[in-house]
Parts: C-alpha cells; sequence; structure tokens
C-alpha cells in the first residue's frame, strides 16, 4: 500500500448488477465507465443477488506501481480473456 | 469531540488533548478532553503533533490550566498545574516477592501473630473473635486444597479414550501408466485408459487427461488448481475410526477449463507455472518433492460457473482416485513404512475447548463435500450448500481422517484445499493440548446472503450453549463476505459468555468488514510480506505457528488476562511479539514458515532485481 502515492484518492460509486453465475457477479459502473467481475463472495448483500440491484462502493484510481513486466501473469491472463471472448462470440451466433 | 467519564477512565494511559478552546483556569474534566480514538487520525494527517512530555489523560483531570488553550492542544506539564503524574507511581520501589507463610497453626492464648515481610499501608484490625476462628478457616483452606488436588487426580484418572485412528503409511516415489492399476513395492501404477470411465461417468465432463508430474517438471505450466487431494482409503471402520492407508510421495491435483479454455471457477485461478504459484509445505499444499497425479478436466462451455460444473470436474477426478484406493486396499501389508495412532480423548475437569470451522459456502466453488465414504471422497458425501450451510458437528479424527472434501477455489492464498483439513493444524494442536479438553469440530458454512448468514449463526449459538463449552475458536478461509457471519458466529459465542478466539486471513487486503465486541482476541494468518493477497496456493493459510497462537490466545483468555487492543494498521511484529511471548512461556520453539520470497522470481523480474542492486 505504501507505493500508492496518492493514497486518498478513494471516492463513491455506484453501479448496477448485470449477471450473477453461482461464480461470479458482473457489475457496469454508472455512467457507463466500466465493468467489474468479482466473486460472490466479494458482494455483501441482505438477501439473494439479482440482475439489476443497485450496489454502492469506495474505489480509487488504479496507479501503476511498478514498471515491471509480470509476463507469465499477463499471459495467462490474456488467454483467459481470448477464451471468454470466443465464448461470447460463439454464443452470439 | 469530547469524551465521557468511561472513556476516560479506559484511555487514562493516552495522551491528553484539549477538545475545544479553555481559558486559563478552567479545571481539566472529560469533557474538555479529546477522544483518543481519533488522535491517531490527526496524527497522520499532521494536524496534530504530540510532545513527548505530553501528559496523560489520568493525569490531568482534575488540574487546572494556567494558560488559555486552543482546540487540540497536547497539554504539558508547563501549561497545567496540580495534576498527579503517573510516573511518581511508577517510582515507588517494585515490592519483592515474600515466601508464603505457612498457615498459622494452634493459637496460644489471646495473642494474634501476624509476620508482614515486606509491605506498605497495611491496615490490620481484627476482633478477637474473628482472631479466634482463625485456625478453623485456616484449616478448612488446607481441607480445599486437598480436595482441589485429588479432584484433579480424579479427573486424569477419568480421561476417556473414545475412539482411535490408524493411518499406515504406503511410501511411493514412481508414478506410471500400465495395463492395470494397482500398487507394486514403492511404485504406483495406473491403469492407462482410465480417464475414459471418468469421462464418461459426468454428463458435464467433455475430455479429461492425466499428467504425472514430477519434481523436474514442476517448472511447467498448469491450468488452475482446484484442489490438492492426499490419496487414502479405509482398510477397516468408517471416516475418523478404525484404519486408513495413505500414500505419501504422491498427491491428486484437479485442474480443469470449459471447452473454450475458461478457467473452472475463474477467481482465484492459479494457472500458470507450478513452481511460482504454489507455497510448498503448507498443511493445505503439496511438499516439495512429491509426484502430482494431475488430472486436467474439460467441461462443457460456460459451466465452469454454475455449481454443476466444478462438482463434475471433482466427481470424474474421484472416479481415477477411487480406483487408486481400491488398489491401495490389495496392497501388501508388508509395503507399509510407518504407522501413526490418533487417539480422541475427552478430559474431564480441563477447559472445554470447541473448534468452530467456517468453510464457504456461497455457491459453485465456494462450497464442500461433507462426509463421504472414502477419505477425501465424493461418494456418499453431501455438500454444505445443499445441506443449508448449518453448522454440522463432527470429530477431529474425522477431520483429520478426510471428511471434508473442498471445492473451493483455492487459488487465492487463503483458502483451505482437502489436504489442508487431512492435516488441520489446529485440531492437531488442540488434540495435543494437555491443558484442554477439545469436545468436537464444528463446520458452518458461509452462505451468500446476509439473511441466510444469521440464519445459519444463531444455530451456532445454540449448538455452541447446548455444548456448555468454556472457549471456542472460530475460523474461517478466504476473506470478503465470509467476514460478516464470522464475525456474527464469534458475537452469538461470546454473548453467551463463552471466551472466543478468531483465526482469519486479514493483514492489508482482508481488513474485516465488520466487528463486535467480542472481537477483541484475533489471529491473523496473514504469511505473505506485504500482507496481500498474491495468488500463491496456500500461503495465507493456517499453519502449525498460527494453531500455536490461537490455543496460547484461547487460553490466555479463558484465564481472564489482558487482551491488547489492535493496532490501528497492520502490523507484523504483533504476531512476532506474541511468538516471541509463548516461546519465552512455555519454552517451546516455534518454527514460523517461509513465504513467497522463498520461489523462484520470474527471469525477468530477477533480471530488474539485480540492476537495481548494482
Amino acid at each position: 500500500m505504501d507505493k500508492l502515492k496518492y493514497i486518498s484518492t478513494e471516492s463513491y460509486y455506484e453501479g448496477i448488477i448485470i449477471e450473477v453465475t453461482d461464480a461470479a457477479v458482473v457489475i457496469d459502473f454508472k455512467g457507463r465507465l466500466g465493468q467489474l467481475k468479482v466473486p460472490r463472495r466479494m458482494v455483501i448483500s441482505n438477501n439473494d443477488l439479482k440482475v439489476g440491484q443497485q450496489v454502492g462502493f469506495l474505489m480509487t484510481f488504479p496507479e501503476v506501481i511498478s514498471e515491471e513486466i509480470d509476463e507469465d501473469y499477463a499471459e495467462s491472463a490474456k488467454r483467459q480473456l481470448e477464451a471468454r471472448r470466443k465464448a461470447e462470440k460463439r454464443n452470439e451466433k | 469531540m469530547s469524551i465521557t467519564n468511561e472513556t476516560a477512565k479506559q484511555h487514562a494511559k493516552d495522551n491528553a488533548i484539549t477538545c475545544c478552546r479553555f481559558e486559563a483556569g478552567t479545571v481539566v474534566e472529560p469533557s474538555n478532553l479529546e477522544d483518543p480514538n481519533i488522535i491517531p487520525d490527526l496524527e497522520d494527517s499532521r494536524l496534530l503533533e504530540i510532545p513527548e512530555n505530553c501528559l496523560k489523560i489520568g493525569e490531568v483531570l482534575g488540574a487546572k490550566l494556567t494558560k488559555t488553550l486552543d482546540a487540540l492542544t497536547p497539554i504539558t506539564p508547563d501549561v497545567v498545574e496540580g495534576y498527579t503524574s503517573m510516573e511518581e507511581e511508577k517510582s515507588v520501589d517494585p515490592v519483592t516477592p515474600v515466601e508464603p507463610v505457612a498457615p498459622i497453626g494452634n493459637l496460644s492464648g489471646q495473642t494474634v501473630k501476624i509476620h508482614i515481610g515486606e509491605g506498605r499501608d497495611i491496615n490490620l484490625e481484627i476482633p478477637l473473635s474473628i482472631a479466634g476462628s482463625i485456625n478453623q478457616s485456616a484449616s478448612n483452606q488446607a481441607m480445599t486444597t486437598t480436595f482441589e488436588d485429588k479432584a484433579e487426580e480424579k479427573a486424569e484418572a477419568q480421561e476417556k479414550v473414545l475412539r482411535k485412528l490408524v493411518r499406515k503409511h504406503f511410501k511411493i516415489d514412481k508414478v506410471e501408466l500400465a495395463e492395470e492399476t494397482k500398487v507394486d513395492g514403492n511404485t504406483l501404477y495406473i491403469r492407462k485408459d482410465v480417464c475414459e470411465g471418468a469421462i464418461d461417468s459426468q454428463n458435464l465432463v467433455v475430455d479429461m487427461k492425466l499428467d504425472i508430474i514430477d519434481k523436474d517438471r514442476y517448472s511447467e505450466y498448469s491450468e488452475t488448481i482446484m484442489d490438492v487431494q492426499p490419496i487414502a482409503t479405509k482398510e477397516e471402520g468408517e471416516i475418523g475410526e478404525g484404519v486408513t492407508r495413505v500414500l505419501d510421495g504422491v498427491v491428486v491435483i484437479v485442474t480443469g477449463t470449459d471447452e473454450d479454455g475458461v478457467q473452472i471457477g475463474e477467481f482465484g485461478s492459479s494457472e500458470g507455472s507450478m513452481d511460482r504459484n504454489i507455497m510448498w509445505g503448507r498443511p493445505g499444499s503439496p511438499e516439495k518433492g512429491e509426484i502430482f497425479i494431475k488430472t486436467e478436466v474439460k467441461i462443457k462451455a460456460g459451466k465452469g460457473m454454475e455449481r454443476p460444473g466444478p462438482m463434475a470436474a471433482h466427481d470424474a477426478t474421484d472416479v481415477i482416485t477411487q480406483e487408486i484406493r481400491e488398489a491401495l486396499k490389495k496392497a501388501d501389508e508388508s509395503l507399509v513404512v510407518d504407522s501413526e495412532e490418533f487417539i480422541q480423548k475427552r478430559k474431564p475437569g480441563r477447559k472445554k475447548v470447541v473448534i468452530i470451522k467456517e468453510i464457504m459456502g456461497q455457491g459453485a466453488m465456494h462450497d464442500n463435500y461433507i462426509m463421504p465414504t472414502e477419505p477425501i471422497g465424493t461418494i456418499g458425501a453431501k455438500a454444505n450448500v445443499d445441506l443449508g450451510n448449518v453448522p454440522v458437528v463432527t470429530s477431529p479424527l474425522q477431520v483429520l481422517d478426510g471428511c471434508i472434501h473442498a471445492l473451493t477455489c483455492i487459488g487465492p492464498a487463503s483458502k483451505e484445499t482437502s489436504r489442508h483439513y487431512w492435516r488441520e493444524p489446529l485440531v492437531i494442536e488442540a488434540m495435543n493440548d494437555d491443558e484442554i479438553d477439545l469436545a468436537g469440530v464444528i463446520f458452518v458454512g458461509s452462505p451468500q446472503a446476509n439473511s441466510e448468514k444469521f440464519y445459519v449463526s444463531r444455530f451456532l449459538g445454540m449448538t455452541i450453549e447446548a455444548m456448555d463449552v468454556d472457549g471456542a475458536i472460530i475460523t474461517t478461509e478466504g476473506f470478503g463476505n465470509n467476514h460478516v457471519d464470522f464475525a456474527s458466529h464469534i458475537e452469538q459465542v461470546g454473548m453467551r459468555g463463552v471466551p472466543v478466539v478468531g483465526v482469519t486471513y486479514s493483514a492489508v487486503q482482508g481488513q474485516l468488514v465488520v466487528g463486535n465486541e467480542y472481537m477483541d482476541a484475533m489471529i491473523d494468518n496473514n504469511k505473505s510480506s506485504q500482507g496481500i493477497e498474491n495468488e500463491i496456493l496456500s500461503n495465507n493459510c493456517l499453519a502449525p505457528e498460527d494453531a500455536i497462537r490461537a490455543v496460547a490466545m484461547l487460553k490466555a483468555k479463558i484465564a481472564g488476562e489482558d487482551i491488547k487492543e489492535p493496532e490501528r494498521k497492520w502490523n507484523p511484529n504483533v504476531k512476532l511479539n506474541n511468538v516471541e511471548l509463548i516461546e519465552k512461556e512455555t519454552g517451546r520453539k516455534i518454527e514460523l514458515e517461509e513465504n513467497e520470497q522463498s520461489l523462484p522470481k520470474s527471469k525477468k523480474r530477477r533480471e530488474i532485481y539485480e540492476v537495481e542492486n548494482d
């Protein structure tokens, strides 16, 4: 955490749940500012999660903390991204 | 913001800072002082700087200001008169302990002899009528002592063995594919086409590969590791008693993706080269040098995010493991290299303690199979999500005999694998501690919605009430909304007057989302150097060092010792201090686990690292 230079940039955001599976929740930031996909256990709710519910959270701006490139991580994450895109495309057809 | 009398008492040793502007001549009361809880924030934001000679709250109460002070001014000796210095009190010579005095024997005549070796301000006023009966009460005391001694002896004599579990170890140093699955000498042969049956057994499984990884191939790429499982089977009896056979030197590793290559469960996936993603030697992880029987299960596209998907991957893998178990049952007795005996005892007269393990129950990859017929198996087991996540009581031996088959995504460094339960350090520590009486291990699931969390938590409270325990340790794995019920469980136990210790990964990233007054004794499982989630398998899981701290903390709490308040920010030194204290008190050396710093770094990282050091 000490690596952040702008540590107190956290501000309040709201979003809408647009997808719920047994494992994950996709949240669309209000104002079409992006999407966030998190495991279910990262979302706190009083009742069962439903598509369309609104969520609120604090977030800071991500800051680049190191110029170092983590090739292994990036490669496998990219492979995942491509696999998911492929799956989405096939579902559209 | 001023404070109340109660707060002033609690914080008598904290710095005294004015909360508003006060004129000279004001007599200092709690209402003139700032809340000590917010002082660190003020210091952080540099609104306030506290000089070394700042007086404490307990010192300034009742004193008179000699100068007019602005808001947020530390009160120092030069601006106040008539304060009582706490340091003066400290300067009193410590009283040296005096040898215990023998009880007064026969009284002669009308004299009462009282000898005080060293003392201050001692007033004794004893009416003769009472002094006359001293003889009697003194002997009463002596009698009570003997009675207690006897009671203790009796209790130890009553120690009751409930059940025993024997683990027979078979050493494997080579795994090969062959025509037939069998254990021959130190070699495990697995049938070449074993995957076919496994694929056919599950509708959702479209393909499956079996790979045998020895230590020379640790650096290869692997899909996300979904579980690490020992291979064990019952020779005699049910889970938790009788005889279990286990293969040493080899573990089953479940991995998988869907047809599109999307990792099953998607989150906390640990795909990548194995030697950079596995923290060796943790209770839940492989040991360096072990051979992995790794399955790579491919399930139908898009099914990785729904419960049946990951379950199918586990079930299919278990078809293969079951075939190895059958072969292990037939293995020759002469191949047993080692035999361990676990004894479950109840120890009346000792403090009765229960371990509560909160396990994930939010859905796919947040689930566990409970009580299969074979150790860490799937057949005969029920998922805790299907059981409604309500508390389930098991014996410590059932836990160590593989009654939990973990379906959780174990990628995150703080999740517990099946092997973790098989070697659960807290259960072993509590079972072997002769000062406590481990009554059982309760598993309670963590559902998604808060309403359901409180539903299961109330059951846990009633279970504890009915068990009449003297203490409880509650653990949880991972971090996130499971901390909501973790806090609620601690409250349910604490509000019944039962001392309770909480164990979780917390540090920087897993900070607790809620708290309550019973959460004053907490153990942090963090081992990563930065206090963060670093996707290294089992890195931040409960290890023997944490188990020792948890049991020591519970004993301290049962004994009514003070537990210091936590620091505002994560400070790894708190743990080291406690470890030192325990080592000093018990004379036992606590071995601290290595962390991710012991793993190989990527070539790139090494180059940059070295360049920086030149």
